[in-house]
């Protein structure tokens, strides 16, 4: 089983947009971008990722198109569309106002 | 979901729904091209080229399950279910063809056949009113002396309701009238005398209506004052008669001996101003009218005219009313001798169709209509009913295993309703083509209203939507049912008795057993309907009428279009008498001004020693009049009951007789033998006309009902009158007396113009055409009623014998006679049919009953059609049930038990 940890799971989707909000990227570099920024804490398997991309295309967070990658082949870049920005926006204040009230509560110390 | 979100997803779902293979080509390149990149990566990084790419491969979980996760995603597991599903269901329909093309063909009858009768019988009786601003329009009528209800407008009435300008903007006035014209013999066009609607109208008629002509100009104030001979051709008759010519507006038509000017084409919309359901011919000046009476435009009795105003701004219909309230009043002590005195009602033009006394008789028609429409959709739904029902409780053993092996309740119920929605989808469209086509046939017959070929998209939206609903009603029903069934129990009495099964046999009261009796009742109560019609029809030919009808030959030929004056008309008639009755097989010719079921005049008259109803002593009682001549009772064979029939005795200048019918006699003298007694015009120069005779009672074709109107006949050539028709009786061919009798009057008269030249039959048969087509109608969805509970029949029976298939076997090898198992099906059906059979004839007595107390005039109770409709019916349905029982006496007991 390729799961990645429950909760990268539900911000898996939150750290490809944010990714995307960067610049345009095919799956294969967002794969790499992922393991590169979180330092190979969150292991998000490559399979995970493409069902991933696939649902927020559905859903209009980002779109897709087709272009020459850096070594020249065609590569379907995904990029972040004007819904997935105030997505990604709405998203990320609620991660950062739940990860602190998780980090105070796990600093609390005990009695 | 904002409306940016669609700019984003939409062409992704399109591409899913239709560009499936590039989607899953794309897909594949994209982890190709991801596989590619990390294998070499893992080879930068210091792997041997295989193991890089097992490697990348791994990291990827390998190729398929990711593809397969983002199919997924895209939401491809449905469409393939659905897809699987709907090939499978398609598969089972085609399999089981008998019941689906018997579910489609039961309701694209029941849809089609509904929407074309409806769609075109309401074009006919309820055309839109062509007019602008219709809510700004009133029907103004005095109402008539004897009953007091809204008729017409005398012509001094309508110039007084035209001053009310209080009230009124402005109002115009028209009468309609049967007329001929002869069309210029230039160019394309060949001189022919063409007959068609005439109607006189006011000068500012179109103002009024707010419409335009849409070539030359209407006639003006000046030209209606003096009676100008000038014509508006209907736009009808413009594209039609004339092919759209443009230069008819320097041409002349002829009317009677006038020469008329061609000064205009009506409003492309305008039909007819009356009602909209015929097309007008010719518009000409009121003032030009050929009068009906003498001094028609003096006479404040006569409501002859059609008055429709338009109101001021602001101006409500009460106001108006309550101004025509006022002016009644000073009519009525202003002309105290002439004026009908029994007030003016203001009716808004949009709630009247035609006239208001016709409106009250074409709503219950429309209503039986309505009603039968219903009875055939009700009937085409129950059946599909008993169908799907029949059909579900047949697959009870197939759903129990499949629900054994493990399918889950929803997609039974998901299988079932496909089914469903597919033979609804299906049976919509070949009910829509049903519609189409049935209403184009319908279309082709010759009826003096004018039809559209449009379908009523509403009636048909309406049925498919009944129908649609039945469909899926009654496929989820067994489906609901069978899926709460006791699998062990079902599986365990396995194919051959499952729930539904039994509802023949044991129960009596079930759904299905409602369905058939409902079904059989209500195409009784369908077959009634058409049976009444048929028997109408049929006692308008020959015998009903008075006359003999057949054997008859007419020529019609109008004097005037020759240029013959009056008395050069009777010489060339008289002679054209003498050369027709010297024909091979001729009996009896006469010459006639009037063809019998024209019309002829009707006259105010007093009865010499007749009282009758208070108020009509100086005003006389209003009798309906014929112009006849020498040999027309003969020569139609209308017996002669007491006196004579005129002869050469009765010539211009000699005392004026009259023959009166039986009806007449009877209703004003106490004896039906009249002969002698005396009456006077009450317009008239006060002379008394002896009656020399009385003859029987006849009708005209068209008029159904009032087969006892008393009549009076007149000789024209006493009033000489101009004839305008031959007819004869022959022992022979009548076709072939036709024919010799246009060559005559071509040899001898070849300037004469013949207007027609046919049997009466034939002649008749013009005036019967929209009873027919009643009939037709009628006969036709009795048929398609009856058509379909004999489907309902059959189905229920073969399935209930091959439900007992095992059940027969095992008694016929234990000895069982054929009669006897074939007794123990038909049985049930029997008493199926026979319960409809009741139940139709006591809802069809009752509607008898009822329509005998709102006195709408039948042929009396008829017992044959009753009868009969009842043997039709069980004819039928012992047919639907033989046929299947045959099959199952004729089965092998042996292969019968094993299965």
């Amino acid at each position: 089983m390729s799961k990645p940890s429950d909760l990268v799971q539900g911000t898996l989707n939150l750290l490809i947009l944010k990714i995307l909000a960067l610049e345009p990227q095919n799956g294969w570099a967002i794969g790499q971008r992922l393991r590169q920024v979180s330092g190979d804490v969150l292991q998000v398997s490559d399979g995970s990722l493409y069902p991933a991309l696939h649902k927020l295309e559905q859903a209009g967070w980002i779109t897709a198109e087709w272009k020459a990658s850096e070594n020249n082949r065609r590569a379907k870049f995904y990029s972040l569309t004007r819904p997935g920005r105030r997505y990604l926006e709405k998203e990320a204040a609620s991660w950062g106002r739940l990860s602190q009230a998780i980090s105070a509560v796990v600093r609390l110390e005990e009695a | 979901m904002r409306w940016e979100h669609w700019i984003y997803t939409l062409p992704l779902r399109l591409r899913l729904l239709f560009g499936r293979a590039v989607v899953e080509r794309e897909l594949d390149e994209e982890l190709r091209y991801h596989l590619d990149r990390q294998t070499e990566t893992n080879i930068a990084a210091g792997m041997s080229q295989q193991e890089a790419r097992r490697a990348a491969l791994r990291a990827l979980d390998g190729i398929t399950r990711p593809k397969e996760e983002c199919r997924d995603a895209l939401g491809w597991r449905l469409l393939d279910t659905l897809m699987r599903d709907g090939k499978q269901t398609l598969r089972r329909l085609a399999h089981d063809w008998q019941f689906s093309s018997g579910a489609v063909l039961i309701l694209g009858l029941g849809i089609g056949a509904n929407t074309a009768v409806f769609s075109l019988v309401n074009t006919a009786l309820f055309r839109p009113q062509p007019f602008a601003d219709v809510d700004g329009l009133v029907n103004v009528y005095q109402n008539d002396a004897k009953l007091g209800l809204p008729e017409g407008s005398s012509y001094p009435g309508f110039l007084d309701i035209r001053r009310q300008s209080d009230v009124f903007a402005d109002a115009s006035a028209l009468v309609t009238q049967e007329g001929r014209y002869q069309r210029p013999a230039t160019g394309s066009l060949n001189g022919s005398v063409q007959s068609g609607i005439f109607e006189y109208t006011t000068a500012n008629h179109l103002d009024v209506l707010g419409l335009r002509p849409s070539l030359g100009r209407w006639f003006t104030a000046d030209e209606e004052r003096v009676g100008e001979p000038v014509a508006v051709l209907g736009r009808e008759t413009w594209v039609r008669d004339f092919h759209a010519d443009p230069s008819v507006l320097s041409q002349t038509i002829r009317i009677g001996a006038k020469q008329v000017q061609v000064i205009g084409v009506g409003p492309a919309e305008l039909n007819s101003s009356q009602g909209n359901a015929t097309f007008t011919a010719l518009f000409l000046p009121v003032t030009a009218m050929p009068p009906q009476s003498p001094g028609q435009l003096e006479r404040r009795q006569d409501l002859w005219l059609l008055v429709r105003a338009r109101l001021r701004e602001n101006v409500g219909i009460q106001q108006a009313q309550a101004a025509m309230d006022v002016l009644a009043g000073q009519l009525a002590a202003d002309y105290r001798d002439t004026d009908p005195k029994k007030g003016i009602t203001v009716l808004a033009t949009s709630q009247v169709r035609y006239h208001p006394r016709v409106d009250s008789q074409i709503k219950p028609l429309a209503a039986t209509l309505l009603l039968v429409v219903g009875l055939v959709l009700a009937i085409a739904c129950s059946n599909l009913a008993t169908l799907l029902l029949v059909r579900g409780s047949a697959r009870s053993a197939e759903v129990s295993l499949r629900l054994a092996l493990g399918a889950t309740r929803g997609q039974l119920v998901r299988h079932l309703l496909m089914e469903s929605m597919i033979l609804s989808t299906v049976g919509a469209v070949v009910g829509v083509l049903v519609a189409v086509w049935g209403l184009r046939y319908l279309t082709t017959f010759n009826l003096p209203v004018v039809i559209s070929g449009d379908v009523d998209y509403r009636v048909l939206a309406f049925a498919i939507a009944v129908a649609g609903m039945c469909g899926v009603g009654f496929g989820l029903w067994p489906a609901l049912q069978l899926t709460g069934t006791n699998l062990m129990g079902a599986l365990r009495e396995g194919k051959g008795s499952a729930a539904g099964a039994l509802s023949l046999s044991r129960k009596w009261f079930t759904l299905k057993n409602a369905l058939i009796v409902g079904q059989v009742a209500g195409s009784f109560l369908l077959l009634m309907g058409a049976g009444f019609s048929m028997r109408i029809l049929a006692s308008t030919q020959s015998r009903g009428v008075g006359y003999v009808t057949t054997g008859l030959a007419m020529i019609e030929a109008d004097p005037r279009y020759a240029g013959y004056d009056p008395p050069r008309a009777q010489a060339v008639f008289e002679e054209l008498r003498r050369r027709v009755a010297e024909l091979p097989g001729v009996e009896s010719v006469m010459v006639t001004t009037r063809l019998p079921g024209d019309g002829g005049f009707d006259r105010k008259v007093l009865i010499e020693g007749y009282r009758g109803e208070a108020g009509t002593e100086k005003e006389g009682i209003s009798i309906e009049g014929r112009w006849v001549s020498p040999g027309y009772f003969e020569t139609l064979k209308i017996p002669v009951l007491y006196g004579r029939t005129f002869d050469d005795r009765d010539v211009a200048g000699r005392p004026e007789v009259a023959i009166v019918n039986e009806a007449l006699a009877r209703q004003y003298f106490e004896s039906p033998n009249a002969v002698g007694r005396r009456f006077r015009f009450a317009d008239g120069d006060g002379r008394f006309v002896e009656i020399v005779g009385v003859v029987g009672n006849t009708r005209d074709v068209d008029m159904i009902l009032d087969w006892s109107q008393p009549l009076l006949y007149r000789s024209s050539r006493q009033a000489g009158l101009t004839p305008s028709a031959i007819i004869a009786r022959t022992s022979r061919n009548e076709t072939t007396l036709v024919t010799l009798m246009q060559q005559e009057v071509r040899r001898l008269h070849p300037d004469l113009t013949v207007i027609k030249a046919e049997t009466m039959e034939h002649h008749q048969a013009g005036d019967l055409a929209p009873f027919r087509m009643g009939m037709l109608a009628m006969s036709g969805l009795g048929a398609l009623g009856l058509a379909l509970a004999a489907i309902g029949l059959y189905s229920v029976v073969a399935f209930a014998v091959s439900q007992r298939t095992s059940e027969i076997g095992i008694r016929m090898a234990l000895g069982a006679r054929a009669s006897d198992l074939a007794w123990l099906v038909v049985r049930e059906v029997t008493a199926l049919i026979v319960a409809g059979i009741v139940i139709g004839s006591v809802i069809s007595l009752a509607g008898l009953a009822a329509l005998v107390y709102f006195r709408v005039p039948i042929l009396g109770n008829d017992p044959v059609t009753v009868v009969g409709v009842a043997l039709v019916i069980a004819g039928f349905g012992a047919f639907a049930a033989y046929l299947p029982v045959r099959r199952a006496v004729r089965i092998d007991p042996l292969s019968a038990i094993r299965q």
